[in-house]
């Protein structure tokens, strides 16, 4: 891996946060070992990713021959005039990488019903709430997730039939946390939404929920079903993912 | 574009890279083909002509 970029060490540290949770929930005995065969074909993909854009990084500021070099001069040249070559420029530090065709991801039709948000295979949004601890403090959506999949539900409370299915998934001890993000304080709520902001950055609506991993990214999310609709998919999604991609 | 407008443009691209010299003439097609780039903004196209262009020797 070319070091432009600082693509090495952090994609070694998504690689081990992709397998952490996979290799807990086999040897934990909720998932099957179909799980572990995700994690190659999403960091193989991963790391295919970062070679092109640290190969792109390097070209540019290592040409690596007279062509490379003349159209890097050609791209400079024309930079303060025209910003669409500016792009071409861009050091592309790492970001995480998006894993929109990951087996994981489930109910795609229900994830297409959202304007904005995070899909199925990209990082949740961190955003700052105010978590309803006693007493309340400050806090962001990474403060709800854990080493756990977890249910961020967008609502003042839980409608009974979700309720119920959170219920049978815990006693068959699967790793589901569900956590309310409320507009106003109330009982059932782990965090406010005090700015607003979370509620726009995932284009929720009152009664969306999106079903994170433990590693943060979107498995699947709805943005308005029918609360029974919502608490079958939601159990089914969890079991797709926990056998690997394959059915459930 | 007409004949005529075709017969400018290639007289202009002529006259430009004859006001550069032929040390800055490559650099000068290099920007060329970026701004064209962007104005035909079609990269299937794009890759074609690039493609149509090598072939010749």
């Amino acid at each position: 891996m070319p070091i432009f970029g600082v693509r090495g060490l952090n994609s070694g540290i998504d690689d081990t946060h992709n397998l952490a949770w996979k290799l807990a929930a086999v040897t934990n005995g909720w998932a099957s070992e179909k799980l572990l065969d995700t994690y190659s074909d999403e960091r193989v993909f991963a790391a295919r990713e970062n070679l092109r854009h640290a190969t792109k990084s390097t070209e540019f500021m290592a040409p690596p021959s007279h062509a490379f070099k003349l159209m890097r001069e050609a791209v400079l040249s024309l930079a303060p005039e025209h910003e669409f070559v500016r792009s071409l420029i861009n050091p592309r530090q790492t970001t995480a990488i998006d894993l929109l065709d990951s087996k994981l991801n489930a109910f795609a039709e229900r994830s297409a019903q959202f304007v904005r948000g995070p899909r199925p295979g990209e990082l949740a949004l961190e955003c700052p709430l105010l978590l309803q601890d006693k007493p309340a403090r400050a806090g962001f959506v990474s403060d709800l997730c854990g080493a756990h999949c977890t249910a961020l539900y967008f609502g003042a409370a839980l409608p009974e039939a979700l309720r119920a299915a959170l219920d049978t998934l815990a006693s068959q001890q699967l790793p589901l946390q569900c956590r309310i993000i409320a507009r106003h304080a109330n009982a059932g709520a782990a965090a406010v939404d005090h700015t607003g902001r979370c509620f726009s950055l995932y284009g929720a609506q009152e009664g969306s929920l999106y079903l994170l991993r433990p590693d943060g990214y979107v498995l699947a999310r709805w943005l308005r079903a029918a609360s029974d609709e919502l608490a079958s998919e939601l159990t089914r999604a969890l079991q797709h993912t926990i056998n690997g991609g394959a059915g459930g | 574009m007409t004949e005529q407008q075709l017969d400018e443009l290639y007289t202009q691209t002529c006259h430009a890279m004859t006001a550069l010299g032929a040390e800055k003439t490559e650099l000068f097609l290099a920007r060329l083909s970026l701004l064209l780039m962007q104005a035909v903004d079609d990269p299937a196209r794009i890759r074609a002509l690039i493609a149509s262009a090598a072939r010749l020797q």
